[in-house]
């Protein structure tokens, strides 16, 4: 799609789709205006989704789930996210009834089937018993309120063991894969709400590092190092940085 | 499904037109744009219900077809997807030969992630 002058690099690249893809898992989570909302994993996706509810879907609280200080850190700072740090707090379900009694409206996974937690996903992964554990849709199943919803845009490559579907019928979930979202459908209400200020990609771009060392960028990024939460890869062919955002450094000295 | 030489990775970028073919309307030399994550053909039944990353024509792969029963469209970056692939093999040749294999792969992948858990 062509970019209005308006709106910097910058702010633009992310339409190519975490920012669209954000909108649709909480469009198609139906959220409303109101409404308690946890949101598992705070990855640029995640971070992404509690901007778009707090500015734009209007909810009333979000809760954000993840380990990583500095990214509960900010969505608190930016957007008002409860945080819960679930290597603090085990039994999540058990906090989250704690400080939302009665359970969640909505729950929007952002997590995904990668990150095991207990041995038994770990081994049954291990040896090919499952391809994804069932763990973050489980803590979704058990803490989302009866007739709530609960909405997938992680990705999930196939099988899982232990899945809660006992819960998912009686408690009359709505369980809800968002599919890789359309990011046509969306661009031009995304862009809009970016030009009016409504959304501002920037708040989560934290690095902006040269092409050469995607390799190095993209080990640290998967160790969850140097804080990174989403970078700008500059070309020979990327104009100056625009201001307020990130200079180009060394992945090596972040 | 192997990688090969000169594919490109990752799947958000931005620039600026070079050159438009004949039948492109939305976009002329010289303007700045970014470009979508997923491939679309604009014309199918899916792309005319706005459900562009089901497009039925920007796909060539059967891989999905096997396992999820449909495939999704084609996405920048990522048309190589080995796990699914392999999945793929073991329902389709489902059979014990395939059981040892599948345990090393799945154990060479996974190890050193369990190595660095603990």
């Amino acid at each position: 799609m062509k970019i209005p002058d308006s709106v910097s690099d910058e702010k633009a690249l992310y339409l190519s789709d975490i920012v669209p893809t954000a909108y649709h898992a909480v469009w198609s989570a139906d959220v409303q205006e109101g409404e308690v909302i946890g949101v598992w994993g705070l990855g640029p996706i995640g971070l992404n989704v509690c901007q778009w509810l707090r500015n734009v879907f209007k909810a009333k609280r979000i809760i954000g789930i993840d380990n990583v200080p500095a990214r509960l850190e900010l969505a608190q700072k930016h957007w008002g996210v409860e945080p819960i740090n679930f290597d603090t707090d085990k039994d999540i379900v058990a906090k989250l009834e704690e400080i939302v009694p009665g359970g969640l409206d909505r729950s929007i996974d952002c997590a995904g089937f990668r990150y095991a937690k207990s041995m038994l996903h770990k081994v049954e992964r291990a040896v090919g018993l499952e391809t994804d554990t069932s763990e973050v849709l489980n803590e979704m199943i058990r803490a989302t309120k009866k007739f709530g919803t609960i909405s997938l845009i992680a990705d999930y490559a196939a099988y899982t063991n232990h899945f809660l579907i006992g819960a998912i019928m009686e408690k009359g979930l709505r369980l809800i894969g968002c599919g890789q979202a359309p990011i046509q459908r969306h661009w031009d209400q995304c862009l809009e709400h970016i030009v009016k200020g409504e959304f501002d990609p920037t708040i989560i771009l934290t690095h902006r590092f040269p092409l050469e060392q995607c390799v190095e960028v993209y080990q640290r990024f998967d160790k969850k190092e140097a804080s990174i939460m989403k970078t700008y890869i500059n070309t020979k062919f990327t104009g100056p940085a625009a201001p307020g955002t990130p200079k180009l450094s060394n992945v090596n000295d972040a | 499904m192997q990688m090969k030489k000169d594919d490109i990775l990752g799947h958000e970028c931005i620039g600026v037109v070079e050159k438009v073919g004949p039948t492109v309307t939305k976009v002329k030399p010289g303007d700045r744009v970014v470009s979508s994550f997923n491939i679309a053909c604009g014309k199918c039944d899916y792309c005319k219900k706005k459900l562009f990353t089901s497009c039925e024509a920007a796909n060539n792969s059967s891989v999905m077809d096997e396992l999820y029963g449909h495939r999704i469209a084609g996405v920048m970056g990522y048309s190589h997807v080995s796990i699914c692939l392999y999945l793929t093999y073991c329902i389709k040749y489902s059979s014990i030969f395939l059981v040892p294999w599948w345990f090393l792969w799945c154990s060479s992948r996974i190890w050193p992630y369990l190595v660095w858990q603990y």
